[in-house]
């Protein structure tokens, strides 16, 4: 193709272009000028055009959202989870979750609103609610209030990015008849809450943008505010709003790479003041929204739980009631300890049974007394703590003590044990003493046997004494107490510290767990707990004494705590799933996920989206990346395919949602825990609106009557022609028909015969109930 | 073509022609461009006499670099444990399994074979001798020397090509040569020594084909070219490490094309074929390659050997011994079968005379996955529950969609599944099965189980319609439950004799739940019937190609080990530590980089980047700082090699697999390339007695790092002070009691193995007899030169003082050599073990012939068995 052929229009030299126009003066855009004319001798319907129309989504995103949604009347999926939740607040106990507080705390707000005491905690799936008298209803309607505002906020996103009426329509359309937003949206779910708060601050981005020829002003603070509030609730619901929070942050740094341009006539003093009120509202709001709904979270659920176990001890005793504080008391020398281990419960056993002189693979040992980890505590799961200081004095006390001679407080205080202490542990069953030696554990050969040394062999003497670490002390008059300190045993002379892991040794070793010493005494494995004295009770007193003398933990280091644990067990979140999927899948719709069934009347709710939406928005992405590649190629050439101003709104507004699609979606193909079809939801969104920025470019005509002016001061002047009133017809009624097809499990309010059924099942992957 | 070469001038001369090589396109089009911008940079290297002289020179200085002291050690070390194996299979042809491609290992294989190397010598584990065996491992190992030798010329002409002058091309392949980490791997029988070789070559001769940017389509052109192709599919075939080339080639191929369509002189024709070219060379090339060298590879290994098992039964029987199977077709009710999980690592559906022992198991009797074929694993196919199949008029084949029982033939008791939980999972998807029934009781309905075929072989009408043995795919489902039958693939306890779990789980997708027939025998059959048989189909090429790389990287995904030397990316490229390759007495090999030259290099890569983001900054305000007439010398070379740096570093983030230090040398090189750059940068302006100066101090201290290091480099014997002297970061944690004065450089007292297995079998009952003197013997230590090599993660290797302390208790009896020696082993961890995985035959699948089963007998104890609790179960479901 010759570059001279006359029907391409040659892009402006760049010398024109090159003299760019600084900021102050471009704002005087064609607001007048393109309006104006096309004003004159419209009608009241088309000069109303976009309020009637956001009027009909808001309209239909309602009835899609509340049709029946009293049905079903049992727990759904993960209603399990966010009801369970949200009854927790209600009740004003810890619970623990991989995701921040905000969305189920709005959850648990609905409820509170409505007067729900939290009785109920969504054990299982199928549950009924009617019988167990949960006001599930009002709970569904709050969130699906979430729900119901999509639709008009992609309807204002488009509009105010620039699209035609029917455009921002068309995009608000497919959406509202979405299967799977309208499964999610209608459930006591998340995700609903989290899209909202996304949608939310690409709409505050998109006006902040908007004002970008007016800096400073009060418009332009009440937007670019509006999006820091907005990112901040949208992360702190789930850390998938991280992605809504790189999608700003790129909008963000290409907006500053233009003031910086020195041809804007913008000087470094204005740059500067762009960047930091950007940081401070985009950065710095984000922040301190995000820790004041775990500030609020903390002071709403401050009794014990069924969280408890995930913390620390010292976390654990903050709560009211705790459990663990009513266990916790100091450990003195001479008492009897039952040792457990943190990881897999076992406690320190010994008995009198012995190592075999051969193991299996025909290794030798040293034949001692086997120290192993029982799963129950009996009489062998007791050892007596000994100091290696004042050991005569040790002796006198001990005889005392055993004559049941009253021993003061005082005294017995001198006796508490402290971290890093020296100590020895003797069996208090058979009388001998703790240790470990150069000989390979049984069955890990790497690591150090465990086994006992008789009181009388003083020669091996050293292999008994152990340093006692308690796990985050920071000074060495941290006391040793029961339940709430986490113990590392490690040998003062091997240095490798007392260690278990979950297999267990052949018949010989009574199917107890292997102990030995591990060379890493830092691992996590390696920490242990003493969970009883023996003879032992607390008293009331006690009790109350030990309440005083607790320290509290500040609100950052609790927050810090549970942040830790959240992304630590978000991590951990691989257990295989049935209906877990992986990334690629999730465009093509090759599979949804079973929520709910009823196999008396053969109803079944199936989380699955449009699948023809889906697939059309996948044609609609790949059309305009290929349309912008190949725009920009033919600019290499200077050839101008479709003029400038069209160009500018292709890339910046196209791309933008392109890269809030991508960047809404690819991340989740680098992680590593089990994801699921709903993930993909945000993404889906802005596919949908790419399907109406595709359609904007091809059919409606002029384009640039739309680009330059905001929804609500535009002069709605077009009618669109007859073809692009079809091509909408057409496109919004495949969505509605298909929406109507599979809407029976989406909403699982009807009975579907095994035909019906199968006729539902578009592709091998969509694994339906009831197929026969 | 003419039009072309003038074009190519032009650029050349041109300020606004297209960038080439330029990481920057942005810096000459568009609207933000300036005249003061410079223009994009491409050298035009040929290399001339004092090139040649100067590569000669520095080759030699390689060789000998790498070549010093190769004997030492004379054991196995590390992975060799692995490669030198694997190039004896080669020798003798016997198939093996691996999950790295095979260019590599052939190549050791070749070496092995010119060296006279007879692949007798297994290289079972770290530290056997190789002179007692009579291994020329020697010339294996001059292989990888030579190879590492090369990359230094290479790295030469990169340099030069790159369009920097001889004493920075001098410096550069300096740095490389002596690199300690580089020096450690390119003496020892290891991959990464050819995988290295082979990027630094591509990513040469790619720096050579952009010298010849105004040569386009010419011989020379097309050479270079091609060359890339082939280095870069050699390349892949060793490692898939390589295949991080690809991104870093061609991001750069793609910019390149991307600013091409801004050269007016260019028609479209004309740049559609760059792009084709670029398409050809820089993708079906490497891709021919690599399928040509598993060609070979398969053609090598033609006999089937241990690692059968591995593969697909179709694979197995293109193997010479492999797999011959022949059955019956067709599946009848009344037929005898075999059942074989369809995938690659399977086994028969099993069951015999034992009984679930798991905690919330039925206690009924035992079904497994079983590798061997036997009686047990024979099944009779009888029609479902309360159901009767008239079979008068000849045999009634087995449709899908039936619903069927299937009976143990030997033990008599129907495939069984019910609301318990199998013997390793708990979760509420997965339930047991067992084979249940005795005299006298008809059965229930939870023996019945749905036949659905999931797909037939095209070829054999019928066979998605019909069981046919080989051909038809099928799902067994439960009645009741709605489960399938599901390979877990999880190996069980001993007392279900370390069998595979199998158990039936609901929603399963259909991978791990697809059966067929291996076997099929109708007792009842008649000649009139016309038996058909059937057999599998060997896999075609490609066919063998595809599964061989689908297991590689499961097997990729899978190695997630816990290896004490193992090493995440983050710690790689400042040189957190090394790894223990191998512990003598008095000198030991640790790799262990060059400290000075990775932190170097990882400060020239920071900067780099740094560099790039300031001259943003300061060209979006009209600046246009020239770096003293080197931007875009330096921006375009150093932008390439940092871009392929981080393509060959960024991926190992993601990766979830156990890593070591050893996968960051690629990205290594380019590191020291960027350095090379730097260097050059900043002595570009100053006199040349500085500039000259400035080298020499930089290649003189390096040396002397590098001198520093050689000990633990070549096992050069050291003493322990200079040792831990040397332990500049407390993280290096290479083991100085091997050195000279350390308590492991001394020899334990040599035992005779005679003595040794006498000396076990006499220790005493008693702890004080146990502690005499006489006892303390190892009872599996030939080697006098081996000290402690245990491996936490297999028993290889498992022998040494650790144990032979535990024998009789050295400690106990005061010798206060071994007490030292066994503290110090406790504390520093000086542990050689090699990290890849022994691919073994997957579980319950022991080598044919040995069958640690017991004999199946049927005996009325275990018949007699109650299900009254168990039918209850199902009553609610």
């Amino acid at each position: 193709m010759s570059v001279d052929e006359p029907q391409l229009k040659r892009r402006p030299g760049k010398d024109t272009v090159g003299a760019l126009s600084p900021d102050k003066q471009l704002h005087q855009d064609s607001s007048n000028s393109v309006g104006a004319g096309s004003r004159a001798g419209v009608s009241e319907l088309v000069r109303n055009s976009s309020s009637y129309a956001f009027m009909a989504v808001v309209v239909l995103s309602f009835i899609t959202r509340y049709y029946r949604i009293w049905d079903p009347a049992q727990v759904v999926f993960d209603e399990v989870h966010f009801g369970k939740f949200a009854s927790y607040y209600l009740r004003r106990e810890y619970y623990f979750d991989v995701h921040p507080p905000l969305a189920k705390m709005l959850i648990a707000l609905g409820g509170w609103l409505i007067g729900y005491d939290g009785h109920f905690l969504f054990e299982k799936i199928g549950m009924d609610y009617m019988s167990n008298g949960v006001p599930y209803m009002m709970l569904r309607g709050w969130v699906a209030l979430f729900g119901l505002a999509l639709p008009p906020l992609v309807y204002m996103i488009m509009a105010e990015s620039g699209y035609s009426v029917i455009a921002s329509l068309l995009a608000a359309l497919l959406v509202t008849f979405d299967n799977a937003l309208v499964t999610q949206g209608r459930l006591i779910l998340l995700d609903n809450i989290m899209i909202f708060f996304m949608l939310a601050s690409v709409y505050s981005y998109v006006k902040f943008f908007k004002q970008r020829y007016h800096p400073f002003g009060v418009q332009w603070w009440t937007w670019l505010l509006s999006t820091g509030v907005m990112l901040g609730c949208v992360v702190s619901c789930k850390l998938v709003g991280l992605f809504t929070i790189a999608l700003v942050g790129v909008a963000v740094i290409f907006d500053l790479r233009r003031i910086l341009d020195i041809r804007r006539g913008n000087t470094m003093l204005e740059f500067w003041q762009h960047f930091v009120s950007r940081a401070f509202a985009l950065i710095a709001v984000p922040v301190v929204l995000y820790l004041s709904f775990f500030a609020i979270h903390l002071a709403i659920l401050t009794r014990t739980g069924p969280g408890d176990a995930y913390h620390t001890s010292q976390f654990q005793m903050q709560l009211i009631d705790s459990p663990l504080a009513k266990s916790s008391f100091d450990v003195h020398y001479g008492d009897q300890i039952a040792i457990r281990h943190r990881e897999t419960g076992v406690f320190v056993d010994s008995n009198s049974g012995r190592y075999p002189l051969r193991y299996e693979d025909q290794r030798v040992s040293s034949q001692g007394q086997q120290v192993t980890g029982a799963k129950d505590k009996t009489d062998n799961s007791f050892w007596i703590i000994k100091p290696m200081v004042n050991q005569e004095a040790f002796a006198q006390f001990v005889a005392r003590r055993q004559a049941g001679e009253e021993i003061s407080k005082d005294e017995l205080n001198k006796w508490v044990v402290h971290h890093t202490d020296l100590v020895q542990l003797q069996h208090a069953a058979t009388g001998s003493n703790m240790r470990t030696h150069d000989v390979a554990s049984p069955m890990t050969s790497t690591n150090m046997e465990f086994t006992t040394l008789a009181l009388n062999d003083t020669a091996h003497a050293a292999d008994t004494v152990w340093k006692l670490e308690i796990d985050g002390a920071k000074s060495n008059s941290t006391l040793l107490k029961t339940s709430s300190s986490f113990i590392r045993l490690v040998n003062n002379k091997h240095g490798v510290a007392m260690w278990t892991h979950p297999k267990k040794l052949p018949e010989w070793g009574h199917g107890h767990q292997e102990i030995n010493g591990k060379k890493d005494p830092t691992a996590k494995s390696t920490l242990w707990a003493i969970t009883e004295i023996r003879g032992r009770q607390i008293t009331a007193e006690e009790v109350e004494e030990m309440a005083k003398k607790q320290s509290g933990m500040s609100f950052l280091e609790k927050f810090v705590e549970l942040q830790g644990l959240m992304i630590k067990h978000n991590n951990a979140l691989t257990t295989v799933h049935p209906f877990q999927s992986t990334p690629l899948s999730w465009p093509f719709l090759t599979r949804g996920i079973s929520f709910w069934t009823d196999a008396a009347q053969r109803k079944q709710i199936y989380l699955l989206g449009n699948p023809i939406g889906w697939w059309v928005s996948n044609l609609a992405l790949l059309a305009f990346f290929a349309g912008l590649v190949m725009l920009e190629a033919y600019g290499m050439r200077d050839i101008d395919l479709v003029g400038s101003i069209v160009r500018r709104h292709i890339l910046r507004s196209g791309g933008f949602i392109a890269f809030a699609w991508f960047i809404h979606y690819f991340p989740f193909f680098m992680m590593g825990r089990s994801l699921f079809l709903h993930h993909y939801l945000p993404a889906s969104i802005f596919a949908y609106m790419m399907v109406a920025a595709c359609f904007q470019f091809i059919f409606v005509h002029p384009y640039q009557l739309f680009t330059l002016r905001s929804w609500s001061s535009r002069a709605r002047a077009l009618l669109p022609s007859y073809s692009t009133g079809l091509v909408f017809a057409v496109l919004v009624a495949i969505q509605v028909a298909t929406f109507v097809f599979f809407a029976p499990i989406s909403y699982g309010t009807s009975t579907l015969t095994a035909e019906q059924v199968n006729s539902r099942r578009w592709l091998p992957g969509y694994d339906l109930h009831f197929q026969k | 073509m003419t039009t072309e070469m003038d074009s190519a001038d032009q650029k050349a001369r041109h300020p606004k022609g297209p960038a080439t090589k330029s990481i920057e396109p942005t810096a000459t089009k568009g609207t933000e461009a300036s005249p003061v911008v410079t223009p994009p940079f491409y050298a035009n290297w040929t290399c001339t006499r004092t090139d040649t002289l100067l590569l000669l020179l520095v080759t030699g200085v390689a060789l000998i670099v790498r070549c010093w002291r190769l004997s030492v050690p004379n054991q196995v070390v590390f992975d060799e444990v692995h490669f030198g194996k694997f190039a004896g299979k080669y020798i003798n042809g016997t198939y093996f399994y691996d999950l790295h491609p095979p260019l590599a290992k052939m190549m050791f294989a070749a070496a092995g074979k010119l060296a006279g190397y007879d692949g007798v010598f297994d290289f079972k584990s770290i530290g056997l001798d190789y002179a007692a065996a009579g291994v020329p491992y020697v010339g294996m190992r001059l292989l990888p020397a030579l190879l590492g030798a090369l990359t230094v010329p290479a790295t030469f002409a990169a340099t030069r090509a790159c369009g920097y002058r001889m004493d920075t091309a001098l410096l550069a392949s300096l740095l490389v040569c002596f690199e300690n980490g580089l020096v450690t791997q390119s003496r020892l029988i290891l991959l990464d020594s050819p995988l290295v070789f082979f990027t630094v070559l591509t990513l040469t001769a790619w720096s050579m084909f952009w010298t010849k940017q105004g040569q386009s389509f010419t011989g020379v052109w097309w050479f270079w070219l091609i060359s890339t192709g082939v280095l870069m599919g050699c390349a892949a075939s060793c490692k898939w490490v390589g295949l991080f080339l690809f991104p870093a080639v061609g991001l750069s191929t793609i910019s390149d094309l991307w600013d091409k369509i801004a050269d007016r002189s260019l028609s479209p024709s004309r740049w559609c074929m760059h792009f084709a070219s670029r398409a050809v060379g820089l993708l079906a090339v490497p891709f021919a390659v690599y399928v040509f060298w598993f060609q070979v590879h398969f053609a090598l290994l033609h006999t089937s050997g241990d690692a059968n098992s591995m593969m697909t039964p179709e694979f197995q029987t293109t193997l010479r011994g492999g797999l011959d199977v022949s059955t019956d077709r067709d599946v009848f009710y009344g037929s005898e079968i075999r059942m074989r999980s369809s995938n690659a690592q399977s086994g028969y559906l099993h069951s015999h005379t034992h009984n679930w022992q798991h905690e919330k198991g039925s206690g009924q009797q035992q079904i497994t996955i079983y590798g061997h074929a036997d009686e047990n694993n024979i099944w009779v196919v009888e029609p479902a529950f309360n159901t009767t199949v008239d079979s008068s008029s000849g045999p009634v084949p087995v449709k899908s969609g039936e619903t069927v029982r299937l009976r143990h033939k030997i033990t008599g008791k129907f495939l069984h599944s019910h609301d318990k939980r199998p013997a390793l999972s708990s979760d509420d998807q997965k339930f047991e099965l067992s084979g249940y029934g005795f005299p006298g009781f008809a059965g229930d309905t939870n023996d019945d189980f749905r036949v659905e075929i999931l797909s037939g072989d095209k070829n054999e009408a019928g066979s998605d319609v019909r069981v046919q043995a080989i051909y038809s795919r099928f799902r067994l489902i439960h009645r009741n439950l709605q489960c399938a039958v599901y390979n877990s693939r999880k190996k069980l306890p001993k007392w279900a004799f370390e069998q595979t779990e199998v158990n039936c789980m609901r929603n399963c997708m259909p991978r791990m739940s697809t059966w067929h027939v291996e076997y099929a025998h109708y007792p009842n059959a008649t000649a009139e019937m016309g038996v058909k048989t059937a057999k599998y189909r060997p896999l075609s090429m490609w066919g063998k190609i595809w599964e061989y790389n689908k297991l590689m990287a499961e097997s990729n995904e899978s190695l997630t080990g816990d290896h004490p030397f193992a090493a995440r990316p983050q710690h790689w490229a400042w040189l957190r530590r090394g790894t223990a390759y191998w512990g003598g007495r008095g000198h030991f090999v640790y790799q262990l980089g060059n400290p000075l030259v990775w932190w170097a290099s990882l400060g020239a890569v920071v900067m780099f980047g740094l560099v790039r983001a300031v001259l943003f900054l300061m060209d979006k305000r009209q600046i246009f700082p020239s770096l003293g007439g080197q931007r875009p010398l330096y921006l375009s070379s150093a932008g390439f090699f940092v871009v392929a740096w981080a393509c060959h570093y960024v991926p190992f983030f993601l990766m979830g697999r156990e890593l070591f230090i050893h996968h960051y040398f690629p990205a290594l090189w380019m590191a020291i390339l960027v350095l090379a750059f730097t260097l050059d940068l900043f002595t570009a302006k100053m006199p040349a007695i500085v500039r000259v100066s400035v080298y020499v101090a930089v290649a003189a201290a390096v040396l002397h790092v590098f001198n520093t290091f050689s000990y633990i480099t070549y096992s050069r014997t050291w003493t322990k002070d200079a040792c831990q002297k040397t332990k500049w970061l407390k993280t290096w944690d290479f083991d100085c009691e091997h050195a000279i004065g350390g308590v492991r450089a001394t020899d334990p007292p040599p035992p005779s193995t005679t003595e040794a297995a006498k000396a076990v079998d006499d220790v005493p009952e008693d702890d004080e007899a146990a502690e005499d003197e006489d006892a303390p013997v190892d009872d599996a230590v030939p080697q006098p030169e081996q000290v402690a090599l245990t491996s936490p993660s297999s028993a290889i290797g498992s022998v040494g003082v650790e144990e032979s302390s535990s024998v009789g208790n050295i400690a106990d009896i005061g010798n206060p050599v071994s007490i030292q020696a066994n503290a110090v082993i406790e504390k520093s961890n000086p542990v050689a073990v090699h990290v890849e995985p022994n691919f073994e035959p997957p579980v319950g699948m022991p080598a044919v012939g040995n069958n640690p089963e017991p004999k199946a007998e049927v005996s009325v104890v275990s018949v007699v068995y109650s299900d009254v609790e168990d039918t209850g179960a199902h009553a609610e479901l």
